[in-house]
């Protein structure tokens, strides 16, 4: 047996590496790619379960039954006006859905509100006498009611008031100070040398009606810093409880269905003076 | 230190001090990020992934009605608009615009045909309207929203009622008929009913106006406090704004307050 020289040992240790290094390097690349899919597969089944299965189903409710209900020539000329005339006979039935669910605030003894996104006025009526009328600044409105609002169904829920079933706000309903009752004349005096506190606060709220709709009030005015952090903690809630419905719905194998949300912006007095002026269950009526 | 050559013209840009000036100040910060990253113990490869699986679902879960909508702002809409229920669409057209025209006329036939009052509580501002023209606007003061607490158990919240009321009766030189709440908020004992004490003049101003359940619109001592939520619950006015409201309105005129 020829001794084993250094060179031999040498040529050896040079070459074991390379085989096992080479090896682990492929199993090394597998487990990554393993990982990563392990990893990504939570956040793709979240984005099919909360954004595209429901997305889908409001794009699904948007478009045309099989058949149209009325057949008509299909000339070029004709296709064009008779698009128009389709559409002002759209915009015309909404209008009128508005008017009638505005009607049936009027005969009702709670304070309401109309809200008319195409003049962009909202307008607090009681017993159908407009007490006061807001200029709407800024309107944003989901991008599923453009989808829905043309359908049959859809303006049968507008032509009747939307009722406000929970809300949620920056500022108090109602801004009550407790006072307890004084036990002579001087303490009295005390309590009636107290200044009046100021009621400027940012306003923002939200009033949830059926259906996944929601309609939210801001101020147009820019917020102070303290009123950005309540704006900010108010968001926050808001998507948590998005996020809680969503996920429930889920563990109860539903399809989690989108809230519509239509947001304007007013000034600060006429924001706080809606806020405080609708009762619980107020009757709002919307025209889009 | 390598110069520049005609082939590698731009080897060499920076002189000798400022390479020392750059190692001054880069070389710490580049060690310390060696520092803050570098691991010190073994943390298996799966743990950083699962911790940025698990953020990246909570980011999905928590922004899954903006991502929605930014989904549903992408897709086509609806080409169709639904056809019209008939095969005359102007007609329909024609019928739809008398409808929402009478509609209207039903609306504006809800307005009171006698002057009536509008008082918004949030701003502390009325307004004085009639056949929907306006007449007066102004300042005036509305309940200060205070939570009376008397040691008996009893309390009082002091808030101007929301709605519509009407005027049931009208009153010169109204004379205040105090309630109990009128002695605790003073630190003074309540005396029986109909004692000289519960009688104080002067303090309505000229004219009231009765609301029901004890709610009046009158005048004030205290001008300065006007445009204040401070009242018990009243509407307080300034003289010259009360005297118009006074001469202008009759008993069953609404006053719209919210």
């Amino acid at each position: 047996m020829s001794p084993v020289t250094a060179k031999d040992t040498k040529d050896a240790s040079v070459r074991e590496p390379e085989h096992t290094g080479g090896r682990r390097r492929i199993l090394h690349t597998m487990g990554t790619i393993a990982l990563v899919c392990v990893a990504v597969l939570p956040a793709i089944a979240a984005l099919v379960f909360l954004v595209a299965l429901p997305s889908a189903r409001v794009y699904q409710r948007g478009q045309p039954h099989s058949k149209p209900a009325v057949e008509r020539p299909a000339t070029p000329a004709r296709d064009s006006a008779g698009r128009q005339k389709d559409q002002e006979a759209s915009r015309l039935r909404r209008d009128e859905a508005f008017w009638n669910a505005r009607l049936e605030l009027a005969k009702q003894e709670t304070i309401s509100l109309a809200v008319d996104l195409v003049d962009s006025v909202a307008s607090l009526d009681i017993h159908g006498v407009p007490v006061r009328n807001c200029r709407i600044r800024r309107i944003e409105v989901s991008s599923a009611v453009r989808f829905l609002q043309n359908r049959g169904d859809w303006r049968g829920r507008m032509s009747k008031p939307l009722v406000v079933r929970s809300e949620d706000a920056t500022i108090p309903k109602e801004p009550l100070r407790v006072t307890e009752a004084p036990k002579d004349t001087i303490e009295a005096m005390k309590l009636a040398a107290r200044p009046v506190p100021s009621d400027s606060m940012d306003v923002f709220f939200t009033l949830y009606f059926d259906g996944n709709l929601s309609l939210t009030v801001r101020q147009f005015e820019k917020p102070s810093s303290e009123g950005s952090k309540r704006h900010a903690r108010f968001r926050f809630k808001e998507n948590y409880r998005q996020a809680k419905k969503a996920v429930t719905a889920i563990v109860h194998s539903k399809v989690p269905q989108h809230q519509m949300r239509i947001e304007v912006a007013v000034s600060q007095d006429d924001a706080k003076a809606i806020y405080r002026a609708l009762g619980p269950k107020a009757g709002i009526a919307l025209r889009l | 230190m390598a110069e520049n050559t005609v082939d590698r013209p731009f080897t060499t840009r920076a002189s000798p001090e400022r390479k020392g000036w750059a190692r001054r100040f880069v070389a710490p910060i580049g060690r310390a990020l060696k520092f803050l990253f570098t691991p010190r113990i073994h943390i298996p490869r799966f743990v950083p992934a699962i911790l940025a699986s698990l953020i990246l679902l909570a980011l999905i879960v928590f922004f899954a009605p903006t991502l929605r909508e930014w989904t549903l702002a992408v897709l086509p809409g609806p080409h169709h608009v639904e056809a019209a229920g008939s095969k005359d669409v102007s007609a329909d057209i024609t019928r739809l615009k008398t409808r929402i025209k009478n509609l209207q006329k039903q609306y504006t036939t809800l307005l009171p045909r006698r002057p009536y009052l509008i008082v918004d509580t949030s701003n502390n501002r009325y307004t004085l309207m009639s056949g929907g023209k306006l007449i007066r606007q102004g300042v005036c003061s509305t309940g200060s929203y205070v939570l009376l607490k008397a040691g008996d158990d009893r309390q009082w919240v002091f808030k101007t009622p929301r709605g519509r009321l009407f005027v049931q009766n009208k009153e010169e030189s109204p004379v205040w008929h105090k309630p109990d709440w009128a002695f605790i908020e003073e630190g003074l004992p309540v005396p029986p009913v109909g004692a000289p004490e519960r009688f104080e003049t002067g303090v309505l101003g000229d004219y009231a106006l009765h609301l029901g359940r004890g709610y009046l619109i009158h005048g004030t001592l205290y001008k300065r406090l006007l445009g204040m939520p401070v009242t018990h619950g009243c509407v307080r006015l300034d003289d010259p704004d009360l005297e118009v409201i006074y001469k202008n309105m009759a008993v069953g005129s609404a006053v719209f307050i919210y």
